[in-house]
């Protein structure tokens, strides 16, 4: 039995080399939002502390999963989401704690925080209309409602049902307009779609600049990657169209955000709570709206020159945790209507 | 004239047959199962209450777009493949050594990877696009963001399994049968459809087999392509209805359609012998080189599967790669390749070696249902990463509050943060992979020279290390490599269960192309592609090297 | 040491049915004493392999017993691993070790101090000069040499040959015959030997046993054969007178 046993002796080695200790300076950090620009804040914020972030990346709903069931001994200490509904999922399973901070408190508008305080909103996107600019004129846009109308026929371009960010669009018009009224906007946008979804929200802006459709769905920061580009081409896309905010006659624009909490289980809240405001302080929150084109939650934070641009805007002040608790409802709709 | 047997006498013969190797047998099928065995007894909950959400509105689709996926996709890599192998099997043209071996190299490029790098070809203003127009042509494009697109890109990276096998058939049908055929007077041709065809359809519907396991598998591709897939309905059944139950549910489902699919394999092999009882000596035998006529003809073949599967998609990457080397430099890539590596290497040695005793055990006891059971330990192949994932993370958890309630200990931090279950979880999702080209070697080279090693007084350990472990290399070595590099393009699993120090070369890519960066996403891939190229290299060389 | 005239096997009630039944055998009962050599004669299908493969421990009975120099082997609740039981086993195919050369091949199941004797069987079987060829090299009279003395050379108590004569043509075949009686004499080593052809157990065997369907028909010294009635039996003595002088036009044109 050599050969068996050399290799359970090495699976024991192997995963005894790989957990170390539980160290005190560190967090554990689940995280949906992987890019390099939040690294780079995680270096920077432990520099400053010398508290280490270790990460692990998966999608929001896989680390819920793992959060519920390593249970108490889970080595996670802070979770954050892409988008709000995660973490109201994630509050009502019980796997968030609530936090105490003043400044937390006070900096981040309320409809963009949990009421429990189990989570708060970090960045914030708007989720717009993007236009051609030679062939649409934007006094003819309105609303995201305005979109069923019969003149976008075969020229509204928007990713799959199966994105959060279009799923968060439905649930805050099921909440603000009821489910029927939702339900009809979803036919008809699916009757005005250029084509049938595919691919990111990119791949929508370059089919307006191929001529596709007039009309995009998409969030704000992609545009903003798009112009800065190192492919010609996407700065090509990224220039050929223009913002433009719907709904700002009535609720305002539609946005969602990126969030975090803290694990039920963690040991460490003050800690997490440290980490928590820095993300939330002006300069952190200017490097998210520089760096990766997000609207910063701080309203201190001054915008990026690009997103100054675009224009200032009214923002749905819909709470964040009506788009969680109303999301599965929106999927269904979407499944009926054929919007795959 | 069946002998008819009371229970106890049944029961004695039972005890008898018995003994260590049966019992381990059991037990390793019992761990790797694990994950199964939690999705079944999920089952027992019923359907969640999206079930009839999921029945009215979505199966269908889901069900009629992964059948045409699978026949299409299926159609098309035995296309790629299976005339490629017998052209390089049996005729002799340029660049026919060095094709031999490039042929298999598409299988290095993740099949998401590969579908983003068509798009960026020949999507709007992709390359072609942009190639026309600075040629003066004009542009033009192809849209790949469809079902047939799909299609192809699946086939084309994945067409290797059905070249592996039928390759491997195709150069070593007996010589005998070959001479005979040809003093019949059968035609190349004939000899083709009548003989080597049948001969070899076995192996290649083994091939056949992986290739629909995979697009069975498929997450990245077709989602990105828009596509709803069984698989891309089981994520959104999960994540955006909310109902792991029903998610289950439907993997259970495609683990069943799978498992008939696997029974019509066994059945189309059938009882039929495909013995070839002079295979270790003719694997060099006579090529025929070529007429005028198939001078262009053939090398074009040949080289197609690999231009289309490897030459375009790298070269696209290339370009993509050449936007951010400034950006990228300071990423540190030789530590990141590093860990991959390794735990690329300890995966696939886990999962060889438990092959290895799966195979053999079974052998070693009279007990014949062991055998049956072996089947049951394969089928992580067909279950979604990310299932596999839930279910794991879910059985982990019950084990370490177990741990906790009965003797006091905290074992948790040791299991989530370290290697153990993402290793576990490789060998469960990839032991079918090593298994059935060792299992299918094994039959072939047959139990006589075991029995006479046994005859001669050696012990099964010893034979296995000394008669049989040596003639199954070439099978090992292949588990192995496949194993390696299906664990370093490995994605969901390695997402979900990989302790927070690990970060791989798949993963870094994956964080790109998520956030839609599918550009930045290009220097990340091309060194994943460089590795698992360099490691088919030198494993392939090592072995030809030892013959 | 075996005892003279002590049976070195006992085989009784001897059942085993695989799922296609054709090869099963039903309630063998047999000694054989030590020293001998027997022949298993029956037409192919009859159970005489099954028999072999049985008291080597490569396949386990449903019912009866096994007993090889006095120890149970297989039984209803015994079943020895075949690598325990001092049994030789030459298979019809020779089962040589492709990648290993022949000194290998016959060194193979020898522990280290005891080499030497092993390579006194290489000479012993005739087969100097050929110890580092591959068994691909080498033509079907040379394979079946090897086997042989491979499997001598881990000195069992009891050696099973399975057909170790159907692939040889008529002079390899009986000069091989002659040596396997001699070599088993000189070791006195006792042998169970398995054929179709009646004229391989008059030629070297003490003993024969017939096999029909997976029953014993018969079991008798060799010199008593022609005194036995059975029609089956008469059957197989045609066919020598046959085969004889097949062997002696042979002989003449030679």
């Amino acid at each position: 039995m050599r050969s068996p046993l050399f290799i359970a002796v090495l699976m024991l080695f192997v995963a005894a080399s790989c957990a170390q200790p539980n160290n005190d300076d560190a967090l554990t950090l689940y995280t949906h939002r992987h890019y390099d620009t939040d690294q780079q804040i995680f270096d920077d914020f432990e520099a400053e502390t010398g508290i280490k972030i270790n990460v692990v990346n998966a999608s929001a709903d896989e680390l819920i999963q793992r959060l519920e069931n390593e249970g108490e001994q889970s080595p996670a200490d802070l979770l954050i989401s892409v988008d709000a509904g995660r973490l109201v999922r994630a509050k009502e399973k019980g796997l968030l704690q609530p936090f105490e901070s003043e400044m937390i408190e006070n900096t981040v508008p309320d409809y963009l925080q949990d009421n429990d305080n189990a989570w708060v909103s970090i960045t914030k996107r708007a989720r717009v209309i993007v236009y051609d600019k030679d062939e649409v004129d934007p006094a003819e846009l309105s609303t995201y409602e305005a979109l069923t109308d019969d003149k976008w026929e075969d020229e509204v371009l928007i990713r799959s049902s199966g994105n959060i960010y279009n799923q968060s669009l439905l649930a805050s018009i099921i909440a603000n307009n009821g489910e029927e009224a939702a339900r009809e906007w979803t036919e008809g946008v699916v009757e005005n779609f250029a084509r049938n979804p595919q691919g990111n929200d990119r791949d929508q802006v370059k089919a307006i600049l191929a001529g596709e459709g007039n009309l995009a769905v998409v969030n704000t920061y992609y545009l903003g990657r798009l112009i800065n580009s190192s492919d010609e081409l996407e700065r090509n896309a990224g220039n050929a169209v223009n913002v433009f905010f719907p709904n700002q006659a009535d609720r305002g624009t539609h946005i969602n955000v990126s969030g975090i909490g803290i694990a039920k289980h963690s040991k460490k809240a003050e800690m997490a709570t440290q980490f928590i405001e820095y993300l939330l302080s002006k300069d952190v929150q200017e490097i998210f709206a520089s760096e990766n084109y997000e609207y910063p939650v701080n309203p201190e934070a001054n915008i990026s020159e690009l997103l100054q641009s675009w224009g200032s805007f009214k923002e749905d002040p819909l709470p964040l945790q009506k788009l969680g608790e109303l999301n599965q409802q929106a999927v269904i709709i979407f499944d009926q209507a054929g919007w795959q | 004239m069946a002998i008819k047997l009371s229970v106890i006498d049944r029961t004695k013969l039972f005890i008898r047959d018995t003994n260590r190797w049966s019992l381990l047998t059991v037990a390793i099928v019992c761990i790797i199962c694990i994950p199964l065995f939690t999705i079944i007894g999920n089952l027992s909950g019923g359907v969640g209450e999206m079930w009839s959400h999921v029945a009215e509105y979505l199966l269908i689709d889901y069900l009629s777009n992964s059948f045409v996926l699978l026949i299409g996709t299926g159609i098309l890599a035995l296309l790629f493949g299976v005339p490629a192998a017998w052209f390089i099997s049996n005729y002799d043209f340029p660049f026919r050594n060095a094709l031999n071996w490039l042929l298999y190299i598409p299988l290095a490029i993740p099949s998401y990877i590969m579908s983003y790098a068509y798009v960026g070809m020949f999507g709007h203003g992709g390359s072609l696009e942009k190639l026309g127009n600075a040629l003066g042509f004009g542009g033009f494009n192809i849209s790949m963001m469809n079902i047939w697109g799909l299609m192809f890109v699946l086939s084309i990276s994945l067409y290797p399994y059905v070249f592996a096998s039928s390759r491997v058939m195709f150069s070593s049908a007996s010589g005998s049968i070959k001479e005979s055929a040809e003093l019949l007077g059968i035609s190349h041709k004939r000899y083709f459809w009548k003989i080597a065809l049948p001969v070899a359809s076995p192996a290649i519907f083994g091939g056949l087999f992986l290739v629909l396991m995979e697009v069975l598998n498929d997450y990245g591709a077709a989602k990105y392509y828009g596509i709803n897939t069984f698989t891309t309905g089981i994520f959104r059944t999960w994540t955006a209805l909310e109902d792991l139950q029903t998610a289950i549910y439907l993997a259970f489902i495609l683990v069943v359609l799978v498992l008939i699919l696997m029974s019509i394999n066994k059945a189309i092999r059938g009882r039929k012998s495909y013995v070839t009882p002079d295979l270790a000596q003719t694997d060099i035998q006579r090529r025929k080189p070529i007429g005028s006529f198939q001078k262009v003809g053939i090398p074009i073949i040949c080289a197609l599967p690999f231009v289309l599967g490897f030459l375009l998609p790298v070269l696209q990457l290339g370009y993509w790669a050449t936007f951010h080397l400034h950006e990228q430099l300071s990423t540190d890539f030789l530590w990141i390749s590093t860990q991959s590596l390794f735990i690329a290497v300890i995966a696939s040695l886990i999962t060889v070696s438990v092959t290895v005793m799966l195979v053999f055990f079974p052998k070693w006891s009279p007990q014949k249902f062991t055998k049956s059971l072996i089947k049951l330990s394969t089928v992580g192949y067909i279950i979604p990463g990310a299932v596999i994932g839930i279910t794991l993370v879910a059985s982990s958890g019950f084990f370490v509050r177990s741990f906790n309630d009965w003797f006091g200990l905290e074992i948790g931090y040791l299991i989530y943060s370290g290697l153990f279950l993402l290793l576990f979880a490789y060998l469960f999702r990839f032991l079918a992979v090593a298994y059935n080209p060792i299992e299918a070697h094994s039959l072939r080279v047959g139990s006589n020279l075991a029995e006479s090693a046994y005859m001669l007084g050696k012990s099964r350990i010893r034979t296995l290390f000394n008669i049989e472990l040596p003639l199954l290399k070439s099978s090992l070595v292949s588990g192995f490599l496949i194993v390696f590099i299906d664990v370093m393009k490995e994605l969901p699993l390695t997402l979900l269960l990989k302790p927070y120090q690990l970060q791989t070369l798949a993963i870094k890519a994956y964080e790109y192309a998520d956030d839609e960066r599918v550009s930045e996403a290009a220097i990340t891939s091309l060194i994943l592609i460089l590795i698992v190229c360099a490691t088919m290299f030198i494993v392939t060389k090592l072995s030809n090297d030892q013959k | 040491m075996t005892k003279n005239n002590a049976p070195i096997l006992e085989v009784s009630g001897l059942t085993k049915s695989f799922d296609q039944t054709e090869r099963a055998l039903h309630g063998v009962d047999y000694q054989l004493k030590a020293g001998k050599v027997c022949a298993v004669v029956g037409e192919s299908g009859c159970g005489k392999t099954t028999l072999l493969r049985l008291i080597a421990g490569l396949e386990v009975p449903e019912q009866g017993s096994i007993q090889i120099d006095g120890e149970v082997v297989s039984s209803t609740s015994i079943s020895k691993p075949a690598h325990k039981r001092k049994v030789g086993m030459v298979f019809q195919d020779y089962a040589l070790f492709p990648h290993l050369t022949v000194e290998e091949n016959i060194r193979f199941g020898v522990s280290k101090s005891e080499i030497e004797s092993a390579d006194k069987l290489i000479k012993l079987i005739k087969l100097s000069g050929k110890e580092k060829k591959y068994p691909h090299e080498l033509s079907s009279g040379q394979k079946q040499r090897v086997a042989i003395a491979r499997t001598l050379a881990v000195k069992p108590d009891l050696l099973l040959l399975d057909e170790p004569f159907s692939n040889l043509d008529l002079i390899t075949k009986s000069t091989l015959r002659k040596e396997i009686r001699k070599i088993a004499k000189l070791l006195s080593i006792s042998v169970m030997f398995v054929t179709h052809d009646i004229y391989d157990a008059i030629d070297i065997a003490d003993e024969v046993v017939f096999l029909q369907n997976g029953e014993l028909l018969l079991s008798c010294d060799t010199s008593d054969l022609l005194n036995q009635d059975e029609e089956k039996v008469r059957m197989y003595l045609e066919q020598i007178q046959t085969q004889a002088r097949h062997l002696l036009s042979l002989k003449g044109n030679g």
